[in-house]
């Protein structure tokens, strides 16, 4: 059964998938050639410097990317759930109603966990080339906080999606959005380094936000 | 229903945290507004520490005792201050207390520094720039290496992003022979390439001791300093004084400030004869001159000024300056009895802080708690819980509640 949930979430956001991962390696391939203009044209010694002393990153154009794609991908796979009160049939198949959100959560987690991994994997293995690991382990640390604003940006987009009264909706978005201003405040590299196992308690936490929805969707409140 | 009631609660829980984040730092913006002090400095003509009110065109100078003193007596009166406005004036006194008294001397003497607890308080990329203490040309280059120095010295080639293992070598060699104990605690230094001279870094090794370590005419050299011998250190920032005086500030764990001289060869910590600061919260500004060092320190109380000799760094006056609560104290004491932070001025670090202010905002509480607790309606067990949450979290838990839905069963009924 959960086979079969999972073929039906594909269905509804390969195509957003196949974009995301296609929008990120065009990120991804603008980030390397920047990079390699900037050592062409100001020299090694100039760029290590200045990523040293000013703290220069050059994973910044990726910072809403993740928030950006996980809300599309959390649109496409629960919008469609709650025309015309699908999500009724869907809580219909024969297993318990957690498991079944529990399911198409961890699709979209997974999903958007691979996008990511890939990115992360790709971003270390070029940026090695050119700059030490405490360069890249930096630019890393800095980008973490937006990777998990993608997650988090998508559980919340499955709460407010699944929420069944629009004035709620209303309530959740602004409750999110603040929320999710948590993982994108301007620090320096490493800075955010203390507050990463708040920000994942937070992601644990808004997991559990759908459910609350789903319960009252179930109870017809209107 | 259990299940819905258990996420009900962490939901209202996260609302809550985010309204006592959101709801100070809004009011905040409307009420807050930084501390005003006047500015001291030391009046090496009259000896003692007098306030500037640069605002006052026509008498910015007062004394301790309240006199008024013009621009022209100002100029006068400060000379070591406004020694720029004195040259083109001309009436830059020859000497004072048997000092020459010259453009250059006076330049080569002032001293600006800030101390902030964010300078021990901000993440290290791991990665300095060695540059040649003794360039052969004016100014310093940017070498082609940078490097690495947490558990061992390594130096990494910019252009080939590969270790030089010659220069690797040579400098963990002179470490060794020095008696310097991986892992380093930290390294201080000022990568400045537009600093007037370098002279490399200052590290806690293993062992607690300080080690200086520059590049000197291509060659390591490595000293350590034994300050560590007597002091508990926790911090150095080096300064690279305009007279070459003094390498830098150190701190101990108590708070206490030091500069570290250079004594023929060997190095000396002389101690700034003020109070130990706290140095996760307090500021420290020194402005020096020839003769005097102005020190203000600023804390949650008000500002501490000290005058010390520049020579003895011994305490010569000192004065306190109480600091008036602002609009924000007032108002928040009353509404906000905790507030949770992330960013802090005194750490470029980003981690959740939750300050309790007064107690005096729980008043404010129990005014909220038996509005939502008798006035809305809702079932007896609903009704306590409401007035619990709100005369334990305030403004913010209500918010939280309001913001929810089945805030008032009455409400669910009509429907």
């Amino acid at each position: 059964m959960i086979t079969a949930l999972f073929y039906k979430e594909w269905i509804k956001t390969r195509r957003i998938l196949l974009l995301s991962l296609l929008v990120l390696a065009a990120l991804m391939i603008y980030i390397f050639i920047n990079v390699e203009q900037m050592f062409r044209i100001n020299g090694a010694t100039q760029v290590w410097t200045e990523t040293i002393l000013k703290d220069i990153s050059v994973l910044t154009g990726i910072q809403w990317l993740p928030l950006i794609l996980s809300i599309l991908f959390g649109v496409s796979q629960f919008v469609p759930e709650m025309s015309n009160k699908r999500l009724k049939l869907t809580l219909h198949l024969p297993m318990s109603e957690n498991r079944i959100m529990f399911s198409m959560l961890a699709f979209g987690l997974s999903g958007l966990l691979i996008l990511y991994a890939i990115t992360c994997i790709a971003i270390i293995g070029g940026l090695r080339i050119y700059y030490p690991q405490e360069i890249v382990l930096s630019m890393i640390e800095s980008s973490l906080p937006w990777f998990l604003a993608g997650l988090a940006g998508y559980l919340f987009t499955a709460w407010i999606c699944i929420e069944p009264v629009w004035r709620q909706r209303v309530f959740n978005t602004l409750i999110a959005a603040y929320a999710l201003s948590f993982f994108m405040m301007s620090a320096k590299g490493g800075a955010y380094m203390p507050f990463i196992p708040y920000l994942l308690a937070t992601i644990i936490v808004a997991h559990f936000f759908s459910f609350y929805s789903m319960y009252r969707f179930k109870d017809g409140s209107q | 229903m259990k299940s819905k009631q258990a996420i009900y609660i962490q939901i209202l829980i996260f609302v809550t945290l985010i309204g006592m984040c959101a709801i100070p730092s809004l009011c905040k913006k409307t009420t807050y507004s930084p501390d005003d002090y006047p500015f001291v400095y030391y009046s090496s003509i009259l000896k003692e520490l007098c306030y500037i009110d640069f605002q006052n065109k026509e008498t910015p100078m007062r004394d301790g005792a309240g006199n008024l003193y013009t621009t022209a007596q100002y100029d006068s009166l400060m000379p070591l201050f406004n020694f720029r406005q004195l040259m083109v004036d001309n009436r830059l006194p020859d000497s004072i207390d048997g000092h020459e008294i010259t453009p250059p001397v006076l330049m080569s003497k002032s001293i600006i520094y800030r101390y902030s607890p964010v300078k021990f308080k901000t993440p290290d990329v791991g990665l300095y720039i060695m540059y040649e203490s003794m360039p052969k040309r004016v100014g310093l280059e940017l070498p082609d290496d940078v490097f690495r120095m947490k558990d061992k010295i390594e130096f990494i080639d910019n252009a080939s992003n590969t270790i030089n293992t010659q220069k690797s070598k040579a400098f963990r060699q002179a470490l060794d022979k020095a008696g310097y104990s991986f892992p380093t605690q930290w390294v201080a230094g000022n990568m400045n390439p537009h600093k007037r001279y370098d002279e490399g870094y200052f590290c806690l090794d293993y062992n607690r001791q300080l080690f200086h370590v520059k590049m000197v005419n291509g060659r390591p050299f490595v000293r350590n300093t034994h300050i560590g011998d007597s002091i508990n250190i926790e911090g150095f920032t080096m300064y690279e004084a305009a007279d070459k005086r003094f390498y830098g500030f150190l701190f101990d764990k108590m708070g206490n400030a030091y500069i570290i001289e250079s004594d023929e060869g060997k190095y000396k910590a002389l101690k700034l004869d003020i109070p130990p600061i706290n140095l996760d919260h307090d500021e420290m500004m020194i402005m020096g001159n020839l003769l005097y060092w102005t020190v203000t320190v600023t804390s949650k109380k008000g500002k501490d000024v000290y005058a010390l000799n520049s020579g003895t760094l011994q305490c010569v006056q000192k004065i306190f300056l109480e600091r008036t609560p602002g609009k924000w104290d007032n108002v928040s004491a009353w509404l906000f009895p905790a507030q949770l932070t992330f960013e802090h001025n005194n750490s470029d670090f980003i981690y959740p802080r939750l300050t309790v202010t007064a107690y005096k905002a729980f008043a404010v509480n129990l005014a909220l708690a038996l509005i939502s607790g008798l006035l809305i309606p809702n079932p007896g067990k609903k009704r306590l819980f409401n007035f619990l949450f709100v005369l334990l979290t305030g403004i913010a838990g209500l918010i939280a509640l309001l913001l929810l839905p089945d805030f008032s069963t009455k409400k669910i009924k009509s429907k």
